[in-house]
């Protein structure tokens, strides 16, 4: 298990994440905010890359500063912005990879052109990775993640640049590598965690505002999202009355997703069922809509309870 | 727990001996050896001392010459007999030049007719003996004449019993009364050690080998941070430290490797120079040129060349911190090449560390360029720790 227990840092006068309290097991967690909201600082404590301000994360009950390189190697990890030399090729840099993983070099052959097939990449294995696609480049990524057969696996927007194929690839392999390990992954692409991840963790303004299955966060707003039909000349007024998740310009006027929290509902509001991506767009909608955010939630994290779990 | 003590942790050892060779496989890369080899080849402008041991027919070293030829009759050790033998050898010789004197016009009419007599006028001072010379050297007896000259001057310093030892200590004394009182002196010949030590081979070799060293190892930090590889690398079970003291090996081993190339070079460049059968004569000579220890000419070569493994680290681990402390590579070429101008330039370190190494009276301590090494050495070292640091928190940000 892993635990990040009263975690916050700090960026010299800046708070950017504070009272953390998260626990991880095997399973895949998405780690959801929009940009700048302090998933790559929290991915990088995980990871102990920076140690935290103020709190600790532990592993198997010891904390992870301690178990210092025996931590490491159970650890997967890709960075945001992940390096290689484009004159390497993929085998190659998962050699050297391999190598400061600790790995022994016939072990890293094997392990690397096995994963290299995994992401599809056996037939350019020895290509220079400089004709490399964005997507490609990612894929090399995930596979030098998996070289240890780690543990613990943390990925950092690990989406970013795949076509749709190969995010649906990799939410399957995803889906396999959380049963015996934790798998945390950062995104503000909520479709990538939708379908897989066992448990999602809200991110905002430097705490954990939520962190429970999907189909729970979605019932957050269960009963108050619909949509509606909203003529052209009224369209200004909805916008400034509701919280819009999506809205459609059509010919004769704009079909509006948004959310409600009156009980009282009108005749041609038609109820739907929320979605990931409606609690994301609601909760990280522009500050305006905050006070709105704060009748329905109040000001405490909504459903954090002992060991991050939803109340 | 139970996955950690299960973790991959078998073969570690290997994989740290393979990663130094993937790190330094890095180092040098072919691109990176092409330049240094262009290097090496402008290198020629400042390795031009091998040419004293290939200094052709038309220029021939006949010191060395004369001193293989000792060696093969006598051995290393030249004893009064054997003295007394060559400058016996030397009369026909003689003879031929006298000779040669007696059948050319011109030397009659400068009313000379022997070869002792040529030598003495051309000691003088407005001898008119030039013209002379000019003849010999466009003639048949210019080899005769060279060798003759030559053989004279080991005739002379094998007599010359001029011993200064004007400010020198007793222990400095004692050592050169210790070597003066031998009943043989060296065949080494004159100026052989001296084309080798003081700020000839030995000094251009250095030159060579941490400019070479510095070029392979600039790379090794910014490379990887120009790429992006330091939260990977600090993710790894080897970390931040495990990877830095990695390259740090990887950079020791380039170092070693350059400077080993060069030793192998400059053995081979003696040894099909026609001199190797000097290798093992003594290094001390008479009237001048003392050392502490008796040591034959090939070891002395070894002991000092190992300074040149220790400016080849120091090379190497200046690099490693001014590479990862660089902002970018014009920078960090501009903090390399200022470090290696204030070694190669001037008096400050090169040239008083490798002149004389192990000299007697010529005011430096036996050890003293090893121990000035050492400190050099412990700088460096001292400086790779702000460098770590740095490193370390570089990753934090």
């Amino acid at each position: 298990m892993l635990t990040v227990h009263a975690v916050s840092r700090r960026y010299g006068n800046d708070l950017a994440l504070e009272g953390i309290d998260l626990s991880f097991e095997n399973g895949v967690y998405g780690l959801l905010a929009p940009n700048g909201a302090g998933k790559t600082t929290l991915l990088k404590m995980l990871a102990g890359l920076l140690p935290p301000s103020e709190g600790e994360i532990s592993y198997e009950g010891k904390s992870i500063a301690a178990l210092d390189e025996k931590y490491r190697m159970q650890l997967g990890y890709l960075p945001q912005r992940f390096g290689y030399y484009s004159s390497d090729t993929p085998l190659k840099y998962m050699q050297y990879l391999a190598a400061i993983k600790g790995m022994g070099r016939k072990e890293a052959l094997e392990r690397s052109e096995l994963l290299l097939e995994a992401v599809a990449l056996g037939e350019v294995k020895r290509k220079k990775m400089k004709t490399f696609s964005g997507g490609m480049i990612q894929r090399v990524g995930i596979a030098q993640a998996l070289l240890n057969d780690p543990r613990v696996l943390i990925l950092d927007e690990p989406t970013g640049g795949l076509d749709p194929k190969e995010r649906a690839r990799f939410r399957s392999l995803l889906t396999k590598l959380g049963r015996e390990r934790i798998v945390i992954l950062s995104t503000h692409v909520v479709s990538d965690v939708e379908s897989v991840a066992n448990e999602i963790v809200l991110l905002k303004n430097g705490r954990v505002f939520a962190k429970d299955k999907p189909e729970d966060i979605c019932a957050m707003l269960a009963g108050k999202v619909y949509e509606t039909k909203v003529p052209d000349t009224e369209v200004e007024a909805f916008r400034k009355n509701y919280p819009i998740l999506a809205e459609r310009g059509e010919a004769d006027g704009w079909q509006m997703r948004f959310v409600s929290e009156r009980e009282e509902t009108l005749p041609h509001w038609e109820p739907m069922k929320p979605g990931l991506e409606d609690v994301f767009l609601y909760v990280y909608r522009d500050r305006e809509r905050q006070t709105a955010e704060q009748r329905l939630f109040s000001h405490e994290p909504i459903g954090v309870g002992e060991g991050g779990r939803l109340r | 727990m139970k996955a950690m003590a299960n973790g991959s942790g078998k073969g570690y050892g290997r994989s740290k001996l393979s990663l130094i060779g993937l790190e330094f496989k890095k180092l040098f890369m072919p691109k990176r050896v092409g330049f240094a080899v262009l290097v090496l080849l402008l290198g020629g402008l400042w390795l031009y001392p091998f040419n004293g041991l290939y200094p052709g027919s038309e220029f021939k070293n006949w010191h060395t010459a004369i001193a293989v030829d000792m060696e093969a009759k006598y051995g290393d050790q030249i004893d009064a007999a054997e003295a007394e033998q060559f400058k016996r050898s030397l009369a026909p010789k003689v003879a031929e030049a006298d000779a040669y004197i007696r059948s050319t016009p011109a030397f009659a009419r400068a009313d000379l007719d022997s070869y002792e007599r040529y030598v003495k006028r051309s000691g003088m001072a407005n001898g008119g003996t030039m013209q002379l010379w000019r003849i010999i050297q466009a003639g048949p007896a210019r080899d005769l004449f060279a060798e003759l000259q030559a053989s004279f001057e080991w005739v002379q310093y094998y007599e010359d019993d001029f011993l200064n030892t004007f400010g020198m200590n007793e222990k400095e004394t004692k050592r050169i009364a210790e070597i003066t009182s031998r009943d043989w002196v060296s065949v080494l010949p004159i100026g052989f050690l001296g084309d080798y030590n003081s700020t000839n081979l030995l000094n251009r070799l250095a030159i060579t080998a941490m400019l070479i060293t510095s070029l392979f190892v600039m790379h090794i930090h910014i490379g990887d941070r120009r790429a992006g590889l330091g939260e990977i690398q600090a993710a790894s079970k080897a970390g931040i430290t495990g990877v830095f003291r990695i390259k740090v090996a990887a950079a020791l081993l380039a170092g070693t490797l350059v400077a080993a190339v060069l030793l192998v070079a400059l053995l081979l460049a003696y040894r099909f120079s026609g001199t190797w059968s000097l290798m093992g004569a003594d290094i001390s000579q008479k009237g001048g040129g003392f050392f502490w220890y008796d040591m034959s000419f090939l070891r002395y070569m070894l002991v000092t060349y190992m300074a040149v493994f220790a400016l080849c680290w120091i090379a190497a681990l200046l690099t490693v911190f001014f590479s990862s402390i660089a902002p970018n590579y014009v920078v960090l070429a501009g903090a390399v090449a200022l470090t290696l101008i204030l070694f190669f330039e001037g008096d400050y370190f090169l040239n008083p560390m490798l002149n004389n190494i192990l000299s007697v009276g010529l005011g430096r301590a036996p050890f003293q360029t090893f121990i000035e090494l050492a400190v050099l050495l412990a700088i460096s070292s001292g400086l790779l720790y702000i460098a770590w640091k740095r490193e370390k928190g570089r990753i934090r940000w």
